[in-house]
């Protein structure tokens, strides 16, 4: 398996939905597949295993994306987020009883997309228990070609955290684009392309499996 | 109009026909449970397949024989927990609710298939006896893929069985009969004659409730002799009870006769003194349709004196037909008594055919009786009710279609048909204000003298009639906004693929600025779909998110360029929303992408106001200023806003020395 955290992507219409892969693969997630209704969707949780889910509700004549998400919360648990058209009181009050980690309406631009994902992602490994266990600097620097300095591992333990660039800068007194400066360092020695995947990264590197 | 009809029953076999089609019916239970370790070695993977599974390290505690043995006990409790909330659904949903969804969870934490297919099951029935129809299907789709998991064909189609039967509740009828199709023709295949015909029942129910009777017909036809052949006699008699209303609905009343009477020949021979009565109230009506009030009398007396313990729908149709005979008979005071005794139970039972009936038999009774001040307050209920039983059946055709055909050929259908029913409805309140006209006529030349009174009651009425009228093209509307905003969304998907291929800068920035437009478009549609109100857009709102969009686009870093959006409280008509949406699209782009160069800092202000009937926007930045920017450049932008000049009868202003500010003066704009 690569250490990319993978996204299946629910969403009958086919424009849309490579359209959201193109934003997927821009920010550095991999695309778990393209479903176009529940059947589909079920077959790719099942034999590809993502590790978060882009749901549109409505899918065309069968189940809608409502009764797969209460599926997925039941048998998968994993995250899931909302891309939908439906902004209506109904349908949201419908996809609130879920419990999704997020709710996004189209339009969407890929930073709203993103930044939902990475939360739900983030909140999912924090309720998992994936953050229970400190990194330690030594054991990772072991697995990685270039070592981390102090510094970036000290904000890496930040991100963990779930903190933003303007919190993780006031709570080290530096500036935001120093922290910025830091941080793409570290992407690129965790060879990551944004916060979400680093942190997958650490988790990983946490259990040994850093050299691939 | 047709000839007056006495009672609508559409609902009236309801239960019978529907509930026997249910799978594990008492009489079939699912005897597969008991004793099959089999099934308990396959764990449910998805479950403990995660080792982020609460439940995992329960389940690897439990180890060797004994722990499979507690599963099959465990699976055995979970099974009778679920047959007892069956059970006990119908008596209190409250107490059934609690033991099936602790059913549910139980079979999840023990990871059987077959334990959790039927707390499914059970879950999706509470459910639907509490009347979360959503919910029920999204149980029963849940049981329906475990059981393809198991490769349990006769599952599967069970629970498509069930689907259809909830969707049929939630008044869904396109998709009950789609999933209806589905279980139909699966059930075929397996050969399952006894199944088939009670799917054929179920099915022809649908179609009479959208009174296609015709095809309900057919359809009772074809389960009548799968029935025949099974020589299944309570199913006979249903089907016929059932053939029997349709016939009465299509006017072949004589047909309608003789069914009623062989299927109480049926029940007779099973004891079934509720059905029969069920049977002499349809003898009963038929009779009085066809004016012999005698013979009416003589069916429905009995049928009342068995059905009255119980309110139900059928005791409707017996009470307002009883009181028409009485009526005809001269007895309109007896009738009247009988009426008033069920009216609260009828307006809390809340179904439109019961109410439709009792309105208009109250109407022709206090007429009867010289009361014409009720006779026509209960006219006017009458004729709202069958107005929106109208509206109801023209939208319930436009969401079947939806649902019916593929893709390509159903968007066009459906575009037909919501033309039509577009013009349908202007036609419709025409025809709603001639039939208000008329009935307030004849209101009027009865009673002269009581002017004022009548005035109210007229407004009133003719306000009803005309909110009817706006609820249904509401719903039209908000659709259509629906689908605008999907396609606009599907463009600015195509513009965005695009991008990514292009190498060209220069090419590529213009079709990330066309896809930001055309977003700028989506977001209005957005805006009506999502509020209630369909008309109006919210101008503080748009204009917020709407820059807060570019700045994300354009990644803008909130420390460097702070915004300011200054906008008054104005709801804006989509005509000036549009193109005063582009026009702000196209400054705040501009200013994101020119004033500040290399990490400059500033402020970009957005306002609008309304000032001596003239709608002011400003959008102003504190940057380079726009004369230091290369005028090809801006050319395009400059263009738009040009071009909505002579159409907004608008004035520009620039300034552009230190900072810009651009000034858009708008005299021509709709508010809403």
């Amino acid at each position: 398996m690569s250490n990319k955290y993978s996204v299946l992507i629910v969403e009958d219409e086919p424009l849309i939905a490579e359209d959201i892969a193109g934003y997927l693969k821009e920010y550095g997630f991999e695309v778990a597949g393209i479903a176009s209704n529940s059947e589909l969707a079920m077959m790719y949780l099942t034999t590809k295993s993502p590790h978060a889910v882009l749901l549109d509700i409505n899918l065309g004549d069968g189940p809608d994306g409502i009764s797969l998400a209460a599926s997925i919360r039941g048998q998968f648990r994993i995250p899931f987020v909302f891309l939908t058209s439906f902004g209506d009181k109904a349908t949201l009050d419908r996809a609130k009883a879920t419990m999704p980690a997020g709710y996004l309406l189209k339009p969407f631009n890929g930073n709203d997309l993103m930044t939902s994902l990475e939360i739900a992602i983030f909140n999912h490994m924090h309720t998992t228990g994936a953050f229970d266990q400190e990194p330690e600097l030594d054991a990772i620097n072991v697995q990685l070609p270039v070592e981390l300095s102090a510094r970036e591992f000290e904000l890496m333990l930040f991100l963990r955290q779930g903190l933003a660039n303007r919190e993780i800068a006031d709570a080290l007194f530096i500036s935001v684009n120093t922290v910025k400066t830091h941080l793409q360092n570290l992407f690129i020695k965790l060879d990551s392309k944004n916060r979400t995947e680093a942190i997958f990264r650490i988790s990983e590197l946490m259990k040994g499996k850093g050299m691939a | 109009m047709s000839k007056p009809r006495f009672g609508s029953f559409s609902l009236f076999f309801f239960f019978i026909s529907l509930r026997a089609c249910a799978p594990f019916a008492p009489s079939k239970c699912w005897c597969r449970f008991s004793g099959k370790i089999v099934f308990l070695r396959i764990p449910i993977f998805i479950l403990f397949g995660f080792g982020i599974s609460p439940f995992c390290a329960q389940g690897q505690d439990t180890a060797g024989g004994s722990a499979s043995e507690k599963q099959v006990e465990l699976a055995e409790v979970v099974l009778q927990m679920a047959k007892r909330a069956e059970l006990l659904a119908e008596d209190s949903t409250t107490v059934a609710f609690e033991i099936a969804i602790e059913a549910y969870r139980m079979a999840l934490k023990l990871g059987d298939s077959e334990a959790l297919q039927r707390a499914g099951y059970s879950l999706g029935l509470v459910y639907e006896y509490r009347s979360i129809l959503d919910s029920a299907i999204q149980y029963y789709e849940h049981s329906r893929l475990v059981a393809e998991r198991l490769n349990d064909p006769t599952g599967v189609y069970e629970f498509y069985t069930c689907m259809g039967i909830a969707c049929f509740y939630q008044n869904d009828f396109g998709r009950a009969i789609a999933y209806y199709d589905i279980a139909l023709a699966g059930f075929e295949s397996l050969g399952n004659l006894d199944r088939q015909s009670k799917l054929l029942n179920n099915m022809a129910v649908v179609y009479r409730v959208r009174k296609n009777y015709k095809k309900a017909i057919n359809t009772y036809q074809r389960s009548l002799a799968i029935k025949t052949q099974l020589n299944d006699t309570i199913g006979l008699a249903n089907s016929y009870v059932n053939l029997g209303r349709a016939y009465y609905y299509t006017d072949q009343l004589d047909e309608s006769i003789q069914s009623y009477e062989t299927a109480s020949i049926y029940y007779e021979m099973k004891g079934d003194s509720i059905n029969v009565a069920v049977c002499e109230a349809g003898l009963g009506i038929a009779f009085l349709d066809m004016g012999n009030t005698e013979l009416a009398g003589r069916y429905l007396r009995p049928a009342y004196e068995v059905l009255k313990s119980k309110i139900s729908m059928d005791l409707m149709i017996v009470v307002s037909s009883l009181a028409a005979v009485e009526r005809i008979d001269g007895r309109p005071q007896t009738a009247l008594n009988i009426m008033l005794e069920y009216y609260d139970a009828v307006l809390e039972w809340d179904r439109l055919d019961s109410r439709k009936a009792f309105e208009k038999q109250l109407a022709y009774v206090y007429a009867d009786l010289k009361n014409y001040e009720r006779a026509y307050f209960h006219s006017q209920n009458y004729t709202m009710l069958a107005e929106k039983d109208a509206g109801e059946a023209k939208m319930r055709l436009a969401e079947e279609m939806q649902t019916r055909f593929e893709t390509r050929e159903k968007e066009s259908i459906i575009k037909l048909q919501k033309l039509e029913l577009a013009e349908s409805s202007r036609q419709k309140q025409v025809l709603y204000l001639a039939t208000a006209l008329a009935v307030l006529l004849f209101g009027g030349a009865v009673l002269f003298g009581l002017s004022k009174m009548r005035n109210n009651r007229k407004l009133t009425a003719q306000k009803a009639i005309t909110e009817a009228a706006l609820a249904d093209r509401e719903v039209l509307l908000k659709e259509i906004h629906h689908r605008v905003k999907n396609n606009l969304q599907v463009v600015s998907s195509l513009l965005s693929i695009q991008g990514r291929e292009i190498t060209d800068e220069k090419a590529l920035e213009a079709v990330n600025e066309s896809r930001n437009r055309v977003q700028s478009m989506a977001l209005i549609h957005q805006f009506l779909y999502g509020e209630n109100n369909l008309k109006s857009i919210d101008m503080q709102q748009y204009v917020s998110q709407l820059s807060q969009s570019l700045f994300d686009t354009y990644k803008v870093d909130h420390d460097l360029v702070q915004l300011h959006v200054y906008v008054e409280h104005i709801l804006l008509d989509i005509d000036t929303a549009i193109p005063l949406g582009i026009i702000i699209n196209e400054l705040i782009t501009n200013s994101l992408k020119y004033a500040f160069p290399d990490g400059r800092e500033g402020n970009l202000t957005i306002s609008l106001k309304e000032n001596n009937a003239k709608l002011s926007l400003s959008v102003a930045d504190d940057g380079i200023g726009i004369d230091k920017v290369e005028p090809s450049n801006i050319s395009f932008g400059m263009k738009l806003l040009n071009a909505f000049k002579s159409k907004l009868n608008a004035e520009i202003f620039i300034d552009g020395k230190e900072g810009t500010e651009v000034i858009y003066s708008i005299a021509t704009y709709k508010r809403a």
